[in-house]
């Protein structure tokens, strides 16, 4: 009781000492304008550190700071995109002041780390630059991520990738479309994220486990794709894009138009579609049968500004027919070793150029549809409520038609799943408070799949979860320290249909995420970045239920109800900088997870169709450590030089032996030289890049199908302009890939077994803006 | 243009019904009418008969038999064991057992559907101790392999590897390299 009442005489001295500065009337006011195009930032944080004053910027990025004393502060604005910036203000009476900050995002030669520069700050979080982003239109999304140093892919043939973040894949990598979690079938090495990248303008990852706040499981990473802002000015834009490719005669082709009526000024809008469709691969020595893809996408954005909310609607239908090269599509063990021992692949699967896509393949449809609310409030910060639905189907269709007539005739999938998700999301960001800025958040989702085929891999269930989470960012001159915590509670209803009929099973999960981090400048040129996280992933659908034979690696695969929760506990730090003319960035990361759920190999089954290597998926503890380098240096004058080298080991502690699917070290070198154009906003450059990728040597024979392929270099080369006539911007890029036609096999393909990779590919691409 | 607006909101709104709609259309084409489809109805083939002839009349009938399909238990196979030095007749056949209630036999299937399907007959290492000849052909003349007669040596063992073959798309040129194992069975063999 004394205790409480001294406080309270405390707080009562603070309080009338506070009052009792009557000069305490001061303002401190104006606008947040980008230092490029003079354009008002809405929603700058404006901060005077070291007190309790903050505001969010207005929709004008007007803001107002009252109630001040007199004397020096120090002043931080921040805006996504944004270098945050200090300003020294000295205040003796009512002042009027404009911020200008410098805004990043259209700027092409950028270096990608940009983590400082936004939201997430306790992790450590890269983006593809705009030029890379071009570079890559027309290719899977997974592709373009692994433009960011440090990212692979995970590949099945030449079209379906999936992103590899620091040698996680699959439920360890989260994606994250227009704000909400990309539902599929995730679990599948082949499935690809079912994502139009020419949908979206920034791509950006999430490296390590940390990313408290989109969902938990995501221990490998997370995968951000975000469209570009909505325009703000009357009148209508336009975008295209188009690539070709020689290879395969792949042709692709993106418009987007945007704009905002004048009668209708606080509304904006977006239409997109694309298409695209390629042919037969072409490896140095053969075609591969059926490896051509098509796409049909489209989607489209509306926006709505008020005085102090917004409010989106987004829309995205994607549609996609995948052909399976037909020299992957074994029947048993038997084929599998005749298939690995022989150099190339059977005559019937060679075949000369053709664009039909026949069985096998895979059909894919993926919906999203979202609703986003946004409210400011003077005193309460902001609040974001949005509801998303999605539709995933995914259909295989095996390489032969069932016997049976009836079944023949009517010509269905093999294997077809469908999913339907629910995700509701809350997320309110207090005002800032002694330079502490902390947001709470909660997410509810609903996740049904259904089945509709005779092979059941995985069986129907549905999953119901909800998340809660908090994080709080307090801002110091030279950096930034980030807490965030988050827990999760998963329910998994299963429905088996067995000889005994119907089985239901319910399992719950819980899961507990927490980081901390940060970033701190040092000195002028550098930065440094780390944090530390735990991250609990409860096991998914395949690793409890999966069950029977996996087509294409000729293996069955069980899954096992058991299986334990995965705890991750890791380190993640970057640092970059400048030293002399030499940009340089360096990251590292030490993960180890206890109960890591990994499929182990048990041997041979024995079945009519002969025999298969049998997997179950168990709890084992692993080690995952790795470090990715970046450089870039002026050589001389217009010459520059960039490289990169990666690395990454990863170990099974149990049964002390190597895990399997980690990239090896590779090293990639750019040699690029601009040429001096007469206008100044015209670009012209030539490169020349080289890539070296190590063979795996960090293997065991007994994990492993076939030893890893031969160490492998690939030499290529680009020229790419740029320029602006008239209301048009140009962006013209041809580039050469496996210039020298090189034959190879990757490790992290898994056709490696069937086939070479893709041969000399020569791309053109152009992008036009009307502005 | 505010109309303009109005139709084109309309519109978009309405293609995102649409292509809702179709894909629920899409998802009710299973087989038997969706949500009953159990494991059991995918088409499987558990067991194989060699039955082996004399003068028309049958001798012995050897099995492969997996009954509840991949995993679970090993399949159960019998050793063939047949006369030495010899030359006989041989039908194969296939059943799906997984359901006793409603035994199929998959025989018909396979003939009716010939010309993608070829049995190869392979001793395992050895020296050619039972040769096959085809006594079945499918509509382009090219060999089946469901009737065949075998030639035996003097008394041996070994395994001897029976496979079916699927060759769909105009693949099958009458040897065991084109197409996929559907089946794949390897007999221990004595000859006596």
């Amino acid at each position: 009781m004394s205790k409480s009442i001294g406080l309270l005489i405390i707080l009562l001295a603070i309080y009338s000492i506070t009052l009792g500065q009557d000069n305490c009337q001061l303002k401190l006011s104006g606008q947040v304008i980008d230092e490029h195009d003079q354009s008002a930032l809405s929603y700058a944080s404006v901060q005077l550190l070291n007190t309790t004053h903050g505001v969010s910027a207005d929709g004008l990025g007007k803001y107002e700071l009252k109630g001040l004393c007199p004397g020096n502060y120090q002043l931080v604005v921040a805006h996504l995109g944004c270098e945050p910036d200090t300003i020294k203000v000295k205040l003796e009476k009512n002042l009027q002041l404009d911020l200008f900050l410098e805004h990043h995002t259209e700027e092409l030669e950028q270096v990608t780390i940009e983590s400082s520069k936004d939201k997430d700050q306790g992790v450590v979080k890269q983006r593809i630059s705009q030029e890379d982003v071009f570079r890559k239109s027309g290719l899977p999304i997974a592709q373009m991520i692994a433009s960011i140093n440090g990212v692979n892919t995970l590949n099945t043939g030449s079209n379906i990738s999936k992103p590899v973040i620091q040698g996680f894949t699959n439920n360890r990598v989260q994606i994250l479309n227009h704000g909400v979690e990309h539902q599929g079938q995730n679990w599948g090495d082949e499935h690809a994220p079912e994502i139009d990248p020419f949908a979206s303008a920034s791509y950006s990852v999430i490296k390590g486990a940390g990313a408290v706040r989109y969902g938990n499981g995501a221990i490998g990473g997370v995968v951000l794709v975000e469209p570009k802002p909505l325009p703000q000015t009357a009148g209508i834009k336009a975008e295209f894009n188009s690539m070709l490719a020689s290879n395969n005669r792949l042709g692709a082709s993106s418009l987007m138009l945007e704009g905002k009526f004048k009668a209708l000024p606080r509304l904006s809008w977006r239409i997109q579609g694309s298409l695209k469709k390629g042919g037969n691969i072409r490896t140095p020595n053969y075609y591969q049968r059926n490896s051509g893809v098509e796409e049909f996408n489209y989607s489209y954005l509306l926006g709505y500004t008020a005085e102090n909310w917004t409010a989106k609607l987004h829309y995205s239908l994607f549609n996609s027919n995948v052909g399976i090269f037909s020299g992957a599509h074994i029947g048993n063990l038997t084929d599998l070793q005749k298939a690995i021992a022989m150099n190339e692949p059977r005559e019937q699967d060679q075949e000369g150029f053709s664009y039909e896509i026949r069985r096998p393949y895979q059909r894919l449809i993926h919906e999203l549809f979202k609703v986003e609310f946004k409210r400011y409030f003077d005193k309460m910060g902001q609040v974001e409520l949005s509801l998303s639905r999605q539709f995933n189907i995914r259909e295989e269709f095996d390489r032969g038609l069932p016997r049976d007539p009836f079944l023949r005739s009517l010509n269905i999938p093999e294997f077809s799943l469908s999913l339907e998700s629910y995700v509701a999301q809350a997320h309110w960001q207090l005002p800032a408070w002694r330079n502490i800025q902390t947001s709470f958040g909660a997410t509810a989702k609903n996740i049904e799949n259904t089945i509709n085929s005779f092979i059941d891999f995985i069986p129907d269930y549905k999953n119901q979860a909800i998340g809660f989470y908090s994080i709080s960012t307090k801002t110091y001159l030279k950096g930034q320290v980030e807490l965030g915590v988050r827990y999760d509670q998963n329910q998994m209803d299963v429905k088996q249909y067995t000889q005994s009929g119907i089985v239901r099973t319910e399992q719950d999960f819980t899961a507990i995420t927490a980081n901390f981090g940060g970033y701190r400048r040092l000195g002028k040129e550098w930065t440094w970045k780390a944090n530390v996280s735990y991250a609990e992933r409860p096991p998914a659908i395949n690793e409890l239920y999966s069950d029977g034979l996996h087509h294409g690696t000729a293996s069955l695969e069980f899954g096992s109800q058991d299986l334990e929760k995965e705890k991750a506990l890791a380190v993640n730090t970057a640092l970059e900088g400048k030293w002399k003319k030499l940009d340089l960035e360096i990251d590292a990361f030490v993960q180890r997870i206890d109960d890591f759920i990994y499929l182990s190999p048990q041997g041979v089954d024995l079945t009519i169709r002969g025999a298969f290597p049998s997997f179950d998926w168990m709890n084992v503890d692993g080690l995952f450590r790795g470090t990715d380098l970046k450089f870039k240096h002026p050589v001389y004058e217009s010459l520059s030089w960039e490289g990169s080298a990666n690395f990454l080991w990863a170990n099974d502690l149990t049964s002390n032996s190597f895990l399997v699917n980690i990239p090896s070290n590779r090293y990639r070198n750019v040699l690029r030289y601009r040429f001096d154009m007469k206008r100044k906003k015209d670009e012209l450059s030539l490169e020349l890049n080289h890539l070296f990728v190590q063979r795996q040597e960090r293997f065991d024979v007994e994990e492993e199908i076939a030893p890893p392929p031969p160490a492998y270099q690939l030499m290529g080369t680009a020229l790419s302009y740029n320029t602006t006539r008239k209301k048009l911007g140009y962006q013209i890029a041809l580039q050469l890939n496996n210039a020298l036609n090189e034959v190879y096999r990757d490790y992290m393909n898994r056709f490696r077994f069937y086939t070479d990779e893709q041969g000399l590919d020569l791309q053109l691409r152009l992008k036009i803006n009307l502005l | 243009m505010k109309r303009f607006f109005k139709y084109a909101f309309v519109f978009a709104l309405s293609a995102s019904v649409f292509t809702a709609c179709t894909d629920d259309d899409d998802d009710s084409v299973t087989p038997n009418g969706g949500t009953n489809v159990t494991p059991n109805e995918e088409e499987v083939i558990t067991t194989l008969g060699v039955v082996t002839f004399s003068n028309q009349v049958a001798q012995d009938t050897f099995l492969f038999r997996d009954l509840d399909g991949d995993g679970g238990n090993d399949g159960v196979v019998d050793t063939l064991r047949i006369p030495a030095d010899s030359t006989f007749n041989v039908q194969l056949y296939f059943l799906d057992e997984s359901d006793p209630n409603d035994i199929e036999n998959k025989t018909a299937e396979i003939l009716a559907e010939a010309d993608e399907h070829f049995i190869c007959y392979e001793v395992q290492g050895g020296n050619n101790e039972i040769t096959v000849s085809y006594n079945d052909q499918d509509a382009n003349n090219l060999d089946l392999g469901i009737d065949t007669d075998w030639t035996t040596s003097s008394s041996a063992n070994g395994t001897f590897r029976i496979t079916l073959r699927h060759q769909d798309g105009g693949v099958k040129d009458g040897t065991c390299a084109p197409g996929d194992s559907d089946i794949e069975v390897d007999f221990p063999f004595v000859l006596q």
